[in-house]
């Protein structure tokens, strides 16, 4: 699949890694050319991952990241509301099928469910981590 | 009416103070404590400081009972979100909002923002009012602002001008309401009517043809 991350910070740098490894095209969209130290170098290099500097929250970096040929956008900036109007943008304007957005807030995140945006919280992703890391160690 | 201005910066402090003297009740959130000290020492205790996407900052501006509430942060993704949140927790009857980005009107009003206001589009208003070749004047939007009513002035030499009415090819929807000749004297907008040096047409045109109608009326030979 084609998959579009907003935001190269620690969520959107791990998104990356991981939906790499399963063998996706990913695009990610980072507007500080600084802060990709985390995407995986050799992957970038070898063109599995594509790295764009652009504010991937616009029409137009969505464009030059790919959004028309996109099966899943996935908005991971440190701002809940940015991720929210990227999210929904990508669905309304451009119609992408799957839309995610990291959402820290409580409220925010029952919006964006009821919207038809699924979000990956912040906490729940680490005691996720932390319930699969103890059960294997059990 | 109880409205909760969302924002009290360059636009939200002035909409207060205007609103107050509407007689309105009006409740200020800023998530900068100087910005609420300043509005409380100018208006009195309308301010207080939260987050534009807290919920709970919402409810302590009164959001449960306000009839509009109006997102005026710079932050066009904060504005879309308060009225969102304000929407779905409060089932508050009416959301307007700024958008600073253009691209961002269509997002807001298709994302169930009842009224947006977009920055671009004022300023740009403004200034195409200003400038002094064919002037296109906004008179009053209409319907929600999906329609407007327009002056536009004739220049001397248009390839309007000695055509009736009927042969323009007005956009779809515009209603010529009225025009007034250079002499200050009014015709009524019959579709024979023959368009003259120097009138002024006043029309009833969909926002998003305004500047079709104006470029059709003011092309020069």
């Amino acid at each position: 699949m084609n998959v579009i991350i907003v935001g190269a910070g620690n969520i959107g740098s791990s998104l990356t890694s991981k939906l790499s490894d399963l063998g996706h095209r990913i695009t990610v969209i980072e507007r500080n050319s600084k802060a990709v130290s985390l995407v995986p170098r050799g992957r970038v290099d070898s063109g599995a991952i594509t790295v764009i500097h652009r504010d991937g929250s616009t029409g137009a970096g969505m464009l030059e990241g790919g959004i028309s040929d996109a099966d899943v956008f996935i908005a991971a900036t440190g701002k809940d509301s940015l991720n929210g109007l990227a999210a929904q943008r990508a669905k309304t304007i451009f119609g992408v099928e799957k839309v995610m957005a990291v959402v820290a807030d409580d409220d925010t995140r029952i919006l964006y469910e009821s919207l038809g945006i699924s979000t990956i919280n912040k906490a729940t992703l680490a005691s996720d981590r932390l319930v699969s890391v103890l059960i294997e160690e059990a | 009416m109880y409205l909760v201005i969302v924002g009290g910066g360059k636009v939200g402090a002035p909409l207060a103070s205007s609103l107050i003297n509407e007689g309105h009740e009006v409740f200020v959130l800023d998530h900068d404590p100087d910005v609420v000290a300043s509005l409380q020492r100018e208006l009195g205790m309308i301010a207080t400081t939260g987050e534009a996407t807290s919920v709970r900052a919402l409810q302590d501006a009164g959001a449960a009972r306000a009839g509009a509430l109006i997102a005026t942060t710079d932050s066009d993704a904060d504005n879309l979100a308060t009225c969102q949140l304000a929407r779905t927790n409060f089932d508050i009857a009416r959301t307007i909002a700024i958008a600073h980005s253009p691209e961002n009107s269509e997002l807001f009003d298709r994302s169930g923002v009842d009224l947006v206001v977009s920055a671009t589009d004022l300023v740009l208003a403004n200034l195409t009012t200003a400038l002094p070749a064919h002037p296109l004047i906004r008179l009053m939007p209409v319907a929600d602002r999906s329609q407007e009513l327009v002056a536009i002035k004739l220049p001397a030499a248009g390839t309007a001008i000695g055509r009736t009415l009927s042969e323009l090819r007005l956009p779809y929807g515009t209603k010529i309401v009225l025009i007034i000749t250079a002499a200050g004297q009014s015709k009524p907008p019959d579709s024979d009517a023959i368009i003259e040096t120097e009138d002024e047409i006043i029309a009833l045109s969909p926002t998003n043809s305004t500047a079709e109608l104006w470029k059709l009326l003011t092309e020069l030979r």
